[in-house]
């Protein structure tokens, strides 16, 4: 029992090393507690739609558990740093190693007690929290309930137990391998100077500009997936080399030039920043990596909630869109029929008939069917649509007045940003582009595409199946020569619930004249349903993983403070001695504390500015076309992270300069 | 005379966080110094050696009474200036060496000469004369973490004369030194005064009060005694020295 009463008057007497430890696995408790929860709801996961979040969350649980392990590795090496003297004197006054596992064991079990009681109440408060604001957000009704599921809550205990016995293991290992005298005095080593690295400096700017690269090189949004992975690896060891290896070679030349250095305002500046790079590099070079994954993940979330309406608009530009290989007459008529006898308006109705969307490969002005058969990965990045439609087709479609006399002549309209060429050439058949319409683009018909599209207007419907005969000869692209006809129209009805018993009326109808016609039925209000709660749950799982990396990146602030705060109190004391003055003393710390506080941060800003290009692309892949919000969203998201990073450093600078200035 | 140093009814009492209780650690200190003078202050601890060499080296101020350097009144200086008068006209060399890790030897020699914002290029020369003089040229381009006490404490001094300080302030400059190195820094102390430059050592050690040319004898807050050496060779003023000393001695 002395142990056990001694550990805890340890923890009670150290708090400011226990706390923020405390602190941080309380918080990795509650997050995980909260991830396993909501990830594992029997009563969400039954709800229609829900799945998505249910998926998002378990996806999420699994990189928050990861985060768990890595974190509470970092505190408790920091912890035993900042122990080491105090479990030193234990041992000079008598108490041998196996004394000191037991009483670390002791500690560890009261830290466990702690956090497991305090972790496990605040994260069932957050979820429900979460429960409340994900009905919110997905609109979902009163059915939906919270419930306490007990098994979930002994996995996150298990866990939570379970990273405890590895933190115990650390630091049973870090007393097994020491002896007394250096418990004693282990911060009064000398420390080496850091050897300047230029090979890896040079290795982490390479990597570094080659993520960028491919992240601003990327040309097309389905590659854009893959190769973000390899771009965000690129720029993680390319930031983590440059933060350990590069920095140190920079501020070893500016000691060089001897004009610079010597010079008060960059003297103690300078040859501080080389030490502080060597214990703090790693810890700044997270901050980094965190913060810009902070501003992604938060950025892309909100960009693609706030751009659901825009994604709901691209792929429907008429509430109910039908379409099949077959004509559409029939069912025509029986909407027709169905809406006056329901008494609703049915309004825009477009009827059309067009090909497929057609695969090619494009270069300059000319076009290679692709069969999808043999498609590499290679070609997803020249890959277009095609699309032919007849000009009577046209003329009715925008209400225009056009003609073509010659075959090969054509119109054309493109989703790309400029065709500058005046020819097109398919499969080696020449057509003259005599004007490219516009007009297209108001029908919204051909803009739900992640990659570009080309409508191309023929004079006939003689002239495109003559065309498609040629393209696709073999029995596997037979299908191809299959037009498409698309009914879509919109429904003249405000009231929500109205609107759903007209639309599951209207799909019954159809189901009953169809006979065996393949046809597909799709409408705007299920289909933006579904695209809010994922959007919502995506965004709530970003402003969760947020809040989590943005706790992450204050305490690694923090502990960098106290443990730079106590190194650098012995080195201003002496310049004092020397003859710096309070207001000098101060003016260097001050722009000490904003470099270190910058560097991360600007870096961070950096990745991100690199990334937007990339990110970007891959949200049209969700619809999301409008750049420009993407890039509003982006700049707020940044902002308000600044002004939360802003206020988190001047909180834990004040415990800087009160260690500094004691 | 050449009065450099002019310290008159130093009186320093300190308040006690606890309520009320007063310690006067300064009762009512008269002394000169003169250019050119090594003069060695002793006391035990506890008598208020610490305390006056705060006040002369402006990290402290006085109760009640005056100080004066080079006929400047220490006491009116403002907390601001304070840091540049210490730059410009003091030198230090302290018990625990307080040079910087984190820089090299040759930086930390010119740092002084940094904060005054004085060039580097002109104090080139002088860094190598002093380094020669004070044998740490090998050691200019090392770290102070790989030094031996001894060559610590010589590169402290090289530090606090660069500036050509009007008074090199010494604060039991061989406290941290065995006799070996304790003896060689002190032939160096010697040899500076013997080209001009003034110097005022607080020490406990008799053996090192009996290189200077002057003791000082502080018991309870007051000069209570001071011996010249004159003619007298070291050994023979350390006698008299332990001799007053023991005379000190509470009975």
């Amino acid at each position: 029992m002395f142990y056990a009463k001694l550990a805890f008057q340890n923890i009670r007497k150290n708090k400011q090393a226990f706390l923020p430890f405390l602190l941080s696995m309380i918080f990795l408790t509650a997050l995980n507690t909260l991830m396993l929860m909501v990830a594992n709801d029997p009563g969400l996961a039954k709800l229609q739609g829900a799945e998505a979040i249910t998926q998002l969350f378990g996806f999420g649980s699994v990189i928050v558990l990861i985060f768990s392990v890595v974190f509470a590795t970092y505190t408790e090496t920091i912890l035993n740093k900042q122990r080491k003297n105090e479990l030193g004197l234990y041992n000079v006054l008598g108490m041998g190693k196996r004394e000191l596992y037991k009483l670390t064991f002791f500690e560890k079990v009261i830290n466990l007690v702690t956090t497991v009681v305090l972790g496990v109440t605040s994260g069932v408060i957050f979820s429900r929290l979460a429960y409340l604001i994900i009905k919110k957000m997905m609109g979902i009704g009163s059915e939906f309930k919270f419930t306490l599921n007990p098994s979930i809550l002994t996995l996150t205990i298990l866990f939570i137990a379970g990273i405890y016995a590895w933190l115990y293991l650390i630091n049973a290992f870090n007393i097994f391998k020491s002896d007394p005298i250096e418990l004693l005095h282990a911060e009064q080593k000398g420390e080496k100077e850091p050897k300047a690295k230029w090979f890896l400096a040079l290795v982490g700017l390479v990597t570094l500009i080659w993520g960028y690269w491919i992240a601003l090189t990327i040309k097309s949004p389905v590659s854009a997936v893959t190769n973000f992975f390899i771009a965000v690896l690129l720029v993680i060891i390319g930031t983590y080399l440059i933060f350990t290896a590069g920095s140190i070679v920079i501020l070893k030349l500016l000691r060089k030039n001897e004009n610079y250095y010597y010079n008060v305002k960059h003297f103690i500046p300078v040859s501080g920043m080389i030490y502080r790079m060597k214990q703090n590099a790693v810890g700044l070079a997270s901050i980094c990596i965190l913060s810009t994954m902070v501003l992604v993940t938060v950025s892309t979330t909100a960009g693609l909630f706030f751009g659901a309406n825009d994604q709901v608009q691209q792929a429907f530009p008429r509430d109910i869109m039908i379409s099949s290989a077959k004509p559409l007459t029939k069912l025509k008529q029986v909407a027709k029929n169905y809406a006056t006898k329901e008494d609703v308006k049915l309004s825009d109705m477009q009827y059309i008939r067009t090909s497929q969307r057609l695969l090619f490969t494009k270069k300059a002005d000319d076009f290679k069917a692709s069969d999808r058969v043999n498609y590499t990965v290679s070609d997803v990045t020249k890959a277009i649509n095609v699309v032919l439609i007849s000009l009577s087709e046209y003329n009715t479609l925008t209400k225009d007045n056009l003609t073509l006399t010659k075959p090969n002549d054509i119109f054309m309209y493109t989703t790309a940003q400029n065709y500058p060429e005046k020819t097109m050439i398919l499969n080696g058949h020449k057509y003259q582009i005599k004007q490219q319409v516009n007009k297209l683009k108001d029908t919204g018909l051909f803009n739900a595409s992640p990659v570009d599209s080309y409508i191309v207007v023929m004079k006939d419907q003689k002239q495109i199946e003559k065309l498609l005969k040629e393209l696709y000869k073999t029995k596997e692209t037979a299908i191809y020569l299959e037009p498409d006809y698309q009914l879509n129209f919109n429904i003249e009805l405000k009231d929500q619930a109205k609107r759903k018993a007209f639309i599951r009326g209207l799909s019954k109808e159809f189901a009953k004249t169809a006979d065996k016609q393949w046809y597909s039925f799709q409408d705007k209000d299920s289909y933006r349903a579904s695209v809010k709660r994922f959007d919502g749950g995506f965004f709530f799982l970003g402003i969760i993983l947020g809040i989590a990396f943005l706790l992450a990146t204050t305490l690694i602030i923090y502990y960098k403070q106290v443990s730079e705060g106590m190194d650098d109190r012995k080195r201003f004391v002496i310049l004092q001695k020397v003859g710096m003055d309070e207001a000098e003393v101060k003016r260097v710390i001050h722009s000490q504390i904003m470099m270190v506080f910058i560097f991360p941060l600007a870096f961070a800003m950096l990745h991100v500015a690199f990334a937007f290009p990339l990110i970007k692309k891959m949200l049209v892949l969700f619809g999301i076309t409008n750049w420009q919000l993407f890039l509003v969203v982006t700049l707020v998201v940044a902002l308000i992270f600044s002004i939360l990073y802003y206020v988190v450093y001047q909180l834990t600078a004040r415990v800087y300069y009160r260690l500094v200035e004691r | 005379m050449n009065e450099l140093l002019k310290i008159e009814h130093a009186r320093k009492v300190y308040q006690s966080r606890f309520k009320g209780v007063q310690v006067e650690a300064l009762k009512d200190i008269q002394l000169e110094v003169n250019k050119g003078e090594y003069t060695a202050i002793m006391g035990e601890s506890g008598s208020g050696k610490s305390t006056l060499l705060n006040m002369i080296a402006t990290l402290d101020k006085p109760t009640s009474g005056k100080l004066y350097l080079n006929g400047e009144d220490l006491t009116q200086i403002k907390e601001k200036a304070a840091a540049t008068f210490r730059r410009e006209h003091l030198g230090f060399v302290f018990q625990d060496f307080n040079l910087l890790d984190t820089i090299s030897v040759k930086d930390n020699i010119l740092l002084p000469l940094v904060l005054s914002r004085k060039s580097i290029k002109a104090a080139k020369p002088k860094l190598q004369e002093l380094a020669e003089k004070l044998e740490i040229t090998t050691l200019l381009e090392k770290y102070p973490y790989e030094l031996s006490g001894g060559q610590k404490q010589r590169v402290a001094v090289a530090r606090a004369i660069i500036t050509d300080p009007a008074l090199l302030l010494a604060d039991e400059p061989t406290g941290a030194l065995d006799s070996k190195t304790s003896d060689q820094l002190l032939d160096i102390f010697e040899q500076l005064n013997q080209n001009g430059q003034t110097i005022l050592m607080v020490t406990h050690s008799s053996l090192a009060a009996s290189r200077a040319k002057r003791v000082l004898f502080i018991k309870d807050g007051i000069v209570y005694h001071q011996l010249y050496r004159g003619e007298l060779d070291s050994k023979a003023f350390l006698e008299k020295i332990n001799m007053t000393m023991a005379s000190l001695l509470p009975r």
